[in-house]
């Protein structure tokens, strides 16, 4: 980034080739519409390039890489909410199945495991913007939480609370999933 | 809630993995969206004022704008000279018909003379 920061246009090539899977994983994640995920990982991309010369390299970049990309995707999906009839043809047009790896298992355990996914896929999407943030960049993306406080510009005890009240939510929501799941 | 809860449920939320391959287009459209803004950008003011202009309400109204304005400074400068010319008309009318300016002026025009001799 200091690389870009100072003239070498070209270094946004090397921050792609870094970064464009997990921002663009993010954006699949939270707004659960592959297109429109990845115009906001090409958005957030064009903005990193915009905002180079303010980039001041205080904190990690990638903190400051998803800031943006969880602005976008907020921003997007208020205006989703606004604009619900374009909403409603594609968020649940995704069909998260087709893209699991296989995990070499019989059709039946992939049909569970897939619907397993499914099941997760709509817990997430029914939490609110903060939460769904919180949720995603620590399971998904492996941020810690003084990370995510630097994402989200609120202190690490408000993303460990965050955090919680998600894991909760997330539990009443996946209630018999959760409980039937052996593993932990 | 308990550490082993949470581990349990990171394990069934990592079971949702959406397609995040990356498309090869992706990053030469980053490119072209940028270059894309830089143009739209490099817009010089000319072609801006051009583009103001070429609207006819903004032409209109700048044009009405000009004309009042330039309505305004002629109004003004009529104004001082139109005052200018009345108060030289005021001064030669009251020599002409003031018997004591007359002689004021005579006295002085004598005086001079006298002093010249």
């Amino acid at each position: 980034m200091a690389r870009l920061r100072d003239g070498d246009e070209l270094a946004l090539n090397a921050l792609m080739d870094r970064w464009e899977q997990p921002v663009v994983g993010f954006a699949t994640r939270y707004t659960n519409n592959r297109s429109d995920a990845l115009e906001l990982a090409q958005e957030t991309f064009v903005r990193i390039y915009e905002n180079r010369k303010r980039y001041r390299a205080k904190g990690k970049f990638s903190t400051w890489m998803f800031a943006i990309a969880a602005n976008l995707c907020k921003n997007h999906a208020r205006w989703k909410r606004r604009h619900p009839s374009v909403a409603q043809v594609t968020d649940d047009g995704v069909d998260v199945t087709e893209s699991l790896p296989s995990t070499g298992q019989s059709p039946d355990a992939e049909s569970v495991r897939a619907d397993e996914a499914d099941q997760v896929r709509r817990a997430v999407q029914e939490l609110p913007h903060d939460l769904r943030t919180v949720v995603l960049l620590f399971e998904f993306e492996g941020l810690s939480h003084a990370e995510i406080a630097d994402v989200l510009k609120c202190s690490p005890k408000a993303v460990e609370s965050r955090l919680y009240r998600a894991r909760k939510a997330l539990r009443v929501s996946l209630g018999e999933l959760f409980e039937r799941n052996p593993e932990g | 809630m308990k550490p082993e809860d949470d581990q349990k449920l990171s394990q069934l939320l990592r079971q949702w993995e959406p397609g995040t391959e990356v498309p090869p287009r992706f990053r030469s459209s980053v490119w072209s969206q940028i270059a894309a803004r830089q143009e739209r950008r490099s817009f010089s003011i000319l072609e801006r004022l051009n583009a103001f202009f070429a609207r006819p309400a903004y032409a209109g109204a700048a044009a009405a704008l000009a004309l009042l304005m330039s309505i305004g400074v002629a109004h003004q400068h009529a104004g001082h000279v139109v005052s200018e010319r009345r108060a030289m008309a005021e001064g030669s009318y009251l020599n002409s018909i003031s018997p004591l300016a007359r002689v004021s002026a005579d006295g002085a025009t004598l005086a001079m003379n006298h002093g010249h001799e």
